[in-house]
């Protein structure tokens, strides 16, 4: 059986199935794989998305390119016509 | 009109108990397309109607009579009974029909920014998002309302009344970006600097598709406040911020990028240099103001930066390592920091030295060990509630659909074979 379809029929069983967090922490006290070793040299800066909402990485190269920038601002319309109140020379 | 009639009836005699109400409101729904088809014969009918104890009537009667475009003396007139209404309306009457409700209440404040009178507009509002909440962790369409207004008319203090709830509930993703935006702002007018980064920080990192004009402008300010409170700043975002924020923001916010760079360098001249040269688009954006208070703080920071140093300097001295005019001058940024607490330290005026203090706090007094206490109560609190939303999460459909089965079109695969678990989990290996 696919272990898709088996995951599948564990679902509709109800039995025995824990989140996929679960099993990853599960799996990660009791195997630690090789990509462990290297999180230490991950660079701080880098500015990656969360898994859930990641953008495949093949994406950036596709379609509008590496370097294309999205003008079109959501919510441009919003009220921020607000004076400048922040001067502290203003104070007395 | 005879209809009217019957309708001011029923309301009157069905405002009673829930079930009561609960009957008016479909009632009252039925008949919404005849008021708002005369909405000229209601204005004698409110006065029929008690706000107070028929309020969802009234609501309905209201909401009707005040629909469409208004000229300054409509607004004028209708703008204290619509906040008498907000102020005795009942709660639990109104929750009935919320969407009623928040039009009333945004025709409010649309007529209190037509008449420019956002002050009459600040007490109503904060009363209405009380009403319109469910908990005190629900987040509402009129919070952000209720914060334009209270920036608008510099009542910042109000405003912090609410922006201490914490928030775990949120209609429309659109009200939290303007909630964190403004609620940031107010936090700013108050110098409460650490609260206005957490809030500008949640615009800037919350999910989002395409970049949002809210964000950037959060961004922003997020700089010029991270300078003002931290002395730096950082350009990269937390692995959370959408892949949006991540491409785009900074692209969005050069010269303010290019600011922070500047003004890392520590050299003061050179930092006025480049405010004076970008004047304009700081004052374009109504961010002039802030970034003055980024160059007072470069020399707070850099006479901070002397007590790692040294333990007594002359007020010469520090005038002339943080490049300040006079001695003088160096005396009072001394004098506002001690007073400010941002540095401990005593001035001798004899000879014109300063003598750098520890940090006197031993963190065994009772008020310490009380905040303390609160704060270990409220993260305990966050945490429980952070393993319940993570349960429930890990039940919800449309998330296990997402992360177990890979999307269609995409090449990578999140799981491998190894990630499927032939043995069910109550035979632990």
């Amino acid at each position: 059986m696919h272990p898709r379809e088996h995951l599948h029929k564990q679902l509709e069983r109800g039995t025995g199935w824990t989140t996929v967090r679960e099993r990853e922490r599960a799996r990660e006290k009791m195997r630690p794989t090789p990509m462990d070793y290297f999180a230490e040299l991950e660079d701080q800066g880098t500015t990656v998305a969360m898994d859930v909402d990641d953008v495949d990485p093949l994406e950036i190269f596709g379609g509008e390119g590496v370097l294309s920038v999205d003008n079109k601002l959501a919510d441009a319309d919003f009220f921020n016509a607000f004076e400048d109140d922040f001067d502290d020379a203003d104070i007395n | 009109m005879g209809s009217i009639e019957n309708l001011v009836t029923q309301i009157q005699g069905l405002s009673g108990s829930v079930d009561d109400i609960a009957h008016l409101h479909n009632i009252l729904k039925i008949a919404d397309e005849s008021l708002h088809a005369e909405p000229s014969a209601l204005s004698s009918v409110l006065d029929q109607v008690d706000p107070a104890k028929h309020s969802l009537g009234y609501l309905y009667f209201l909401e009707a009579f005040t629909f469409g475009p208004v000229s300054k003396e409509q607004a004028l007139t209708l703008i204290p009974i619509l906040a008498r209404f907000i102020n005795c309306c009942d709660a639990q009457q109104i929750r009935f029909a919320p969407d009623k409700f928040v039009s009333v209440c945004k025709r409010f404040k649309d007529h209190v920014l037509l008449i420019e009178s956002p002050l009459r507009g600040v007490s109503p509002m904060r009363a209405a998002v009380r009403k319109l909440q469910t908990t005190s962790e629900h987040l509402t369409t009129l919070h952000p309302d209720f914060l334009l207004l209270c920036i608008l008319s510099k009542s910042y203090n109000i405003g912090l009344s609410v922006l201490e709830d914490d928030i775990f509930d949120v209609d429309q993703p659109r009200d939290l970006f303007l909630y964190c935006y403004y609620g940031g702002m107010i936090c700013i007018g108050q110098k409460r600097f650490r609260k206005a980064l957490e809030l500008l920080h949640n615009v800037v990192t919350a999910p989002m598709n395409t970049i949002n004009a809210i964000a950037v402008e959060a961004y922003k300010k997020y700089i010029l406040v991270s300078l003002i409170h931290y002395g730096q700043f950082s350009t990269s975002l937390p692995k959370y911020a959408s892949s949006a924020a991540q491409r785009n923001l900074k692209n969005f916010c050069q010269p303010y990028i290019e600011l922070a760079t500047t003004y890392s360098s520590g050299k003061i001249a050179e930092f006025k240099v480049y405010v004076d040269t970008n004047r304009e688009k700081f004052d374009n954006d109504k961010n002039l103001g802030l970034v003055k208070q980024v160059v007072s703080s470069m020399y707070k920071h850099n006479i901070q930066r002397l007590t790692q140093t040294y333990l007594t300097l002359s007020l010469q001295d520090i005038a002339n390592t943080v490049q300040l005019g006079s001695p003088k001058e160096a005396e009072m940024h001394v004098l506002q920091m001690i007073q400010d607490g941002e540095i401990f330290a005593t001035i001798n005026q004899k000879d014109g030295m300063v003598r750098f203090l520890e940090d006197p706090e031993q963190y065994k007094t009772c008020q310490m060990i009380e905040r303390i206490d609160s704060s270990i109560q409220r993260i305990m609190t966050l945490s429980r509630k952070l393993n319940a939303m993570d349960e429930l999460m890990s039940y919800d459909p449309l998330y296990l659909s997402k992360v177990l089965f890979p999307q269609v079109g995409r090449e990578r695969q999140r799981f491998d074979f190894d990630d499927f678990d032939t043995v069910p989990q109550k035979f632990p290996i």
